[in-house]
C-alpha cells in the first residue's frame, strides 16, 4: 500500500526522502547560486561509470568530454547547485547511445514495456527494449546517420543525421575554445564555457545546442533505462513520481492528497523569472495544451522559443504589457 | 455478391466497421499503417494482452505509435500563406494522428460525451454563417442514440446520470445508466470544479471509456495520471483493440496487415464501382486487394489523401470528387487552454487525467455582443477539468521559455507544471469551410514517393470570437478555485491562425444528401461510387465541441449496420 506515508514525501521513488526543511534548504543554496554564477569554479568533470548501452557508442573519447561539460551548462551539477546535474546523471552517455544505438540489437530506441520495477512490479520490462520493424528502423536511421546519399532515404531530398550534427558542433566547440586559450571546450573554466555559448555565432555549434538540450533534457527526466536521470536524480530534486504502474494511487490519494506546503515557492522564484510570464504559461499543463508548441518544435530548441514567445505575445496582447 | 469487405484503417472508425461485419459473417481485411503493439493480438482474449506500451514519456517523444514525421511528412500552411502562393510553412507531424493496430485510441484520453441533438441541424435550427459551410448531419441524434448505446456498453463507460445537468440529459437523452460508476474524482479537478460552482457552472463526472472496476476481463484504472498520450500499461481503457478489432479478429474472419501504406483505390473504366486496393509494404512492394466492399477509415487528413491520389480518368479531382468537397471542411478542435496556479502542490497528475466535465460553455450564445462581432451565435464546447503535465513535458516547455541552464533547473524543482497548476481546456467547435482543405503536396513526399498530404487551415471568426469570449469565463473560474493565487488562458485561435496540434480531426469528406455539395450519402457511400464507404470521421458535415471517438464509433456501427443488414 501506499508508497506514501507522510506528508514529508517528495517522490515515491526516492530512495531517502527528502523533508521539507532540506528542500528548503537547498532551494535557498540554488537561489544564491542562480545569482552569483562568477563564484563557482572551474567545472567538475564528474566521474564517469561505465556507460549504459553496452556497446552503442558513436564518440570519441575527446568528443564525449565535450559533450559532458556542454551538458553540464545545459543542467549544471555541483558545485554551482547541490543537486547532480545532466553529467553526472549520464545524459552524455546516454546521447552517445542514441548517435551509436544501431551498433546493438535491437537499437536503444524504445525502452520495452509495460512496466518498470519502480511502481510494484516484480522485473524491470523498460530493461528490454524493443525491436523495431523495418519502418521504425528506417526512420531512426535516417534521423541518426542522414541520409547518406542514398537514394531509398532521400524522397524529401538529403538529411542531416544526428551524428553529424554532434560530431561538427562538438569539433566547433573545441575550435572555438582556442579563442579562450585551450584546446579543448572540457577544459575551459565554467565561466569562460559559459562565455563561449552565450556569445558563439558559429552555425555549427548553434545547431548542436538546439537539439543537445532538447536531448539533454530528455534523457534527464525521462525514465533511466535510456541512460540519463541516473539514480532517478531528476525525479528526486524535482518532486516527481516518475512511473508508478501497476501500483497507481488509492482512491484516497486521488481525492485527498496531502498538499506538502510548498506556499514558500513565491519568494524563492529566481528573479530572472517574471511571475507573470510564468503564470501566463501554465495552462499549457496537459497533454492536449503542449502538443502545440512540442508537435511543432519536433526536437529543436529555437522552435520550442518561438512557440512559447507565441504564447508569451499572446497574453501582453489580452492582458498588457 | 460476396460477404468480404477491405477496411482501410485500424482506429475507432475501422475497429468497429471490422466488428460489426464480422459479426454478421463477412470476411474482412484491415489494412494499417503502423505496427502491432498489443501481444497476443488475434491471439488471446482483450483482458489477456500484452502491451509494448509503459509510462514512459521518451516513448512519445520519439514518436512511438505515430507515423514518423521524417517518414511521413503532412505539411501546412494557412490560408493567408495559401492566397500569397506559399506552398507550405510546415511539414512533419501536423495533423498526424497514431500509427498502430487500434490506431489513436491506443493512446487517447478514452473521454467518451455524446453529442447534442442541436448540433445534428445546426443549419436549419441556428442558420448559416458567413463563410462557413454550416450544414445538417443526413440524420438526427435519435436515430445515432442507439449507437451510442451499444458502443457504450460494449466499450465499457463510466459516469453517472444522477450527476448529469438537466440542460445535457435534455440535449442527450440517455436510455439506461451508464456501464459503470464514475472513478474518484482528482483534487485539481474538485478544486476547479468548486470555483465553477461560485459563477453557477457545473462540474460533474466525465463520461469516459475507462474501466472503474473491472470490465470484460480488464483491471480497473489506477490514477496514474500519465494517461493521454500514453497506451495503458494496465490495460483499464476500453478502445478500438481491445473492445472491437481483438474480438473481432479472434472471430477468425477478420485479418489484420500491418504496415500496409494503402495509395490507390482502383475503379472500373466507368467509375462506378471499385475493383481493387493498392497498397505497398515498408520496403516499398506493391500488393493488391479485391472484396465486394471497401471502407475507408484512415482519419480525415488521411482519408482525403488516399481518395485524392486515386483520381484517375473517370474520377480526374479524386475518387468521389464531382461535388469538388473532397478534402474541404477540414475541421479540427480549437482549444482554448486555462489554468490555476496554487501555492502548494494540489498533484494534478494523480488522477484519470482530466475527470470532470463541465457543459456551460457548449452554446449556442446569441447575445448582441456576438452579433455585433458580425456572428449569428457563437458555439463553444465541453471543457475537461483538472489536467496537469507530466516531466519531460513540463521541461520542454520550460526550456521554451528560459533556455538552458541554472535557471531551467531551478524553475523545475519547483515544477509549475507538473504540481502547481490546475488546467482545463475547452474543447471548441470549428466551423467548416471551404477554404480550410487536404491536397497534395506538389512537392513533399512520402517515403515511398507519394505525395504528401497538405493542410490549408485558418480558424474561422467564429473561434477567434469564441476563444476570447469563453476563455475570459473559463479564467474567471479558475481564479475562483480555492487557494488559486493566479489564473490564466491561453486562446489559441487568436495566438496562432495555423492547424492547431490537437488529436480531434473531421471533414474532407461530409456526408449529405446533395451529392453536388457532399462526398458521402448518410450511408457513408461514395455519391458517385456504389461499393466505397467513409466511416470515419471525415463524414462529419460539421464538429461541435466534444471529444469525437464516441461518435466516431456509433457512426461507423451504423455505416457497417447499414451495409450488412442490406440497408444501404
Amino acid at each position: 500500500m501506499p508508497h506514501e506515508q507522510g506528508p514529508e514525501s517528495g517522490s515515491v521513488n526516492a530512495p531517502a526522502r527528502l523533508t521539507r526543511r532540506a528542500l528548503l534548504q537547498r532551494g535557498g543554496l540554488l537561489a544564491f547560486a542562480a545569482f552569483s554564477p562568477l563564484g563557482c569554479g572551474d567545472s567538475a568533470q564528474p566521474n564517469i561509470t561505465v556507460p549504459i548501452g553496452g556497446d552503442a557508442r558513436f564518440l570519441d573519447a575527446d568528443e564525449l568530454a565535450a559533450l559532458r561539460a556542454l551538458v553540464n551548462r545545459f543542467i549544471p551539477g555541483p558545485p554551482e547547485d547541490s543537486a547532480p546535474g545532466a553529467a553526472e546523471a549520464g545524459c552524455a552517455e546516454a546521447i552517445d547511445a542514441l548517435l551509436g544505438a544501431f551498433a546493438v540489437d535491437p537499437p536503444r530506441i524504445y525502452a520495452g514495456g509495460p512496466y518498470s520495477d519502480r511502481g510494484g512490479a516484480a522485473t524491470n520490462d523498460f530493461e528490454h527494449f524493443i525491436p523495431l520493424d523495418d519502418y521504425e528502423a528506417l526512420a531512426w536511421r535516417l534521423r541518426i546517420e542522414g541520409s547518406q546519399g542514398r537514394p531509398e532515404r532521400e524522397f524529401n531530398g538529403p538529411v542531416r543525421g544526428l551524428q553529424t550534427i554532434y560530431r561538427e558542433g562538438l569539433a566547433a566547440l573545441d575550435a572555438q575554445a582556442s579563442t579562450y586559450g585551450s584546446d579543448r571546450f572540457a577544459d575551459l573554466p565554467t565561466v569562460t564555457a559559459e562565455l563561449l555559448l552565450r556569445t558563439t555565432r558559429d552555425a555549427a555549434v548553434q545547431a548542436l545546442i538546439d537539439v543537445a538540450f532538447p536531448q539533454t533534457i530528455e534523457l534527464m527526466y525521462g525514465a533511466p533505462e535510456y541512460g540519463g536521470n541516473r539514480d532517478l536524480v531528476a525525479w528526486q530534486y524535482t518532486g516527481f513520481d516518475g512511473d508508478v504502474q501497476p501500483r497507481g494511487y488509492t482512491d484516497e490519494q486521488v481525492e485527498h492528497p496531502e498538499n506538502p506546503g510548498l506556499s514558500e515557492w513565491l519568494p524563492r522564484l529566481p528573479v530572472a523569472i517574471p511571475l507573470e510570464q510564468l503564470i501566463a504559461l501554465t495552462p499549457l499543463a496537459s497533454y492536449e495544451g503542449a502538443q502545440t508548441i512540442l508537435q511543432n518544435s519536433n526536437g529543436s530548441l529555437s522552435r520550442l522559443t518561438t512557440g512559447i514567445a507565441q504564447v508569451l505575445a499572446a497574453r501582453r496582447t489580452t492582458h498588457g504589457p | 455478391m460476396a460477404r468480404d469487405a477491405i477496411v482501410i484503417g485500424s482506429g475507432p472508425a475501422g475497429a468497429v466497421t471490422a466488428w460489426e461485419l464480422a459479426r454478421q459473417g463477412w470476411s474482412v481485411t484491415v489494412l494499417e499503417r503502423g505496427r502491432n503493439l498489443r501481444p497476443g493480438f488475434g491471439e488471446k482474449p482483450s483482458g489477456e494482452l500484452g502491451t509494448l506500451y509503459g509510462s514512459d514519456e521518451i516513448k512519445g517523444a520519439r514518436h512511438f505509435g505515430f507515423p514518423d514525421p521524417l517518414l511521413n511528412p503532412n505539411t501546412s500552411r494557412t490560408q493567408a500563406d495559401a492566397a500569397d502562393g506559399v506552398a507550405r510553412t510546415a511539414s512533419g507531424n501536423v495533423g498526424q494522428l497514431g500509427a498502430a493496430v487500434g490506431g489513436t485510441s491506443l493512446h487517447y484520453n478514452a473521454k467518451f460525451p455524446r453529442f447534442w441533438k442541436q448540433d445534428f441541424h445546426m443549419l436549419s435550427e441556428l442558420g448559416p454563417v458567413n463563410d462557413a459551410q454550416v450544414a445538417d448531419w443526413p440524420f438526427s441524434y435519435d436515430d445515432l442514440a442507439p449507437y451510442y448505446d451499444e458502443i457504450e456498453y460494449q466499450v465499457g463507460v463510466q459516469g453517472d446520470i444522477e450527476q448529469m445537468p438537466v440542460a445535457t440529459l435534455a440535449q442527450a437523452p440517455r436510455s439506461r445508466q451508464f456501464v459503470m460508476p464514475p472513478g474518484p474524482t482528482g483534487y485539481a479537478a474538485r478544486l476547479l470544479a468548486e470555483g465553477a460552482h461560485r459563477v453557477g457552472y457545473t462540474a460533474y463526472p466525465y463520461p469516459a471509456a475507462v474501466n472503474s472496476q473491472p470490465f470484460d476481463g480488464r483491471p480497473a484504472c489506477v490514477a496514474c495520471g500519465l494517461c493521454s498520450g500514453f497506451g495503458c500499461p494496465i490495460n483499464a481503457r476500453g478502445d478500438a483493440l481491445v473492445s472491437f478489432l481483438n474480438p473481432a479478429a479472434l472471430t477468425g474472419r477478420v485479418r489484420v496487415i500491418e504496415r500496409a501504406f494503402v495509395y490507390r483505390i482502383e475503379t472500373r473504366a466507368d467509375g462506378r464501382h471499385a475493383t481493387a486496393v493498392r497498397y505497398k509494404d515498408t520496403a516499398g512492394r506493391d500488393h493488391s486487394l479485391s472484396a465486394s466492399k471497401i471502407f475507408v477509415a484512415g482519419s480525415p487528413v488521411n482519408t482525403a489523401r488516399l481518395l485524392l491520389l486515386s483520381a484517375n480518368t473517370a474520377h480526374p479531382h479524386g475518387l468521389g470528387n464531382g461535388s469538388d468537397q473532397l478534402g474541404r471542411n477540414m475541421m479540427f478542435h480549437n482549444f482554448t487552454l486555462g489554468a490555476a496556479l496554487f501555492e502548494r502542490d494540489i498533484h494534478p497528475l494523480r488522477a484519470q487525467s482530466t475527470t470532470l466535465e463541465i457543459d456551460d460553455l457548449v452554446g449556442p450564445f446569441k447575445g448582441a455582443e456576438i452579433r455585433a462581432l458580425g456572428l449569428p451565435y457563437l458555439k463553444g464546447g465541453i471543457i475537461q477539468v483538472g489536467s496537469g503535465a507530466p516531466l519531460l513535458t513540463e521541461a520542454n516547455l520550460l526550456a521554451g521559455f528560459t533556455g538552458y541552464g541554472l535557471i531551467h533547473k531551478q524553475l523545475m524543482k519547483l515544477g509549475p507544471v507538473h504540481r502547481l497548476v490546475a488546467g482545463s481546456q475547452l474543447v471548441g467547435e470549428d466551423l467548416p469551410q471551404a477554404d480550410n482543405r487536404v491536397d497534395l503536396d506538389p512537392d513533399v513526399k512520402d517515403l515511398h514517393g507519394l505525395p504528401a498530404a497538405r493542410i490549408t487551415y485558418s480558424p474561422h471568426l467564429h473561434e477567434r470570437v469564441a476563444a476570447i469570449v469563453l476563455g475570459a469565463r473559463i479564467e474567471a473560474f479558475s481564479l475562483l478555485a480555492p487557494g488559486a493565487i493566479a489564473a490564466a488562458i491561453i486562446p489559441y485561435p487568436i495566438i496562432s491562425t495555423a492547424v492547431p496540434a490537437t488529436a480531434h480531426l473531421a471533414g474532407t469528406a461530409r456526408m449529405g444528401t446533395d451529392p453536388a455539395a457532399s462526398v458521402c450519402d448518410g450511408s457513408g457511400r461514395l455519391h458517385e461510387v456504389d461499393n466505397v464507404y467513409v466511416a470515419d470521421a471525415s463524414t462529419f458535415p460539421t464538429f461541435p465541441g466534444f471529444n469525437p471517438t464516441l461518435t466516431i464509433m456509433a457512426n461507423a456501427l451504423r455505416i457497417a449496420r447499414g451495409v450488412a443488414g442490406g440497408t444501404a
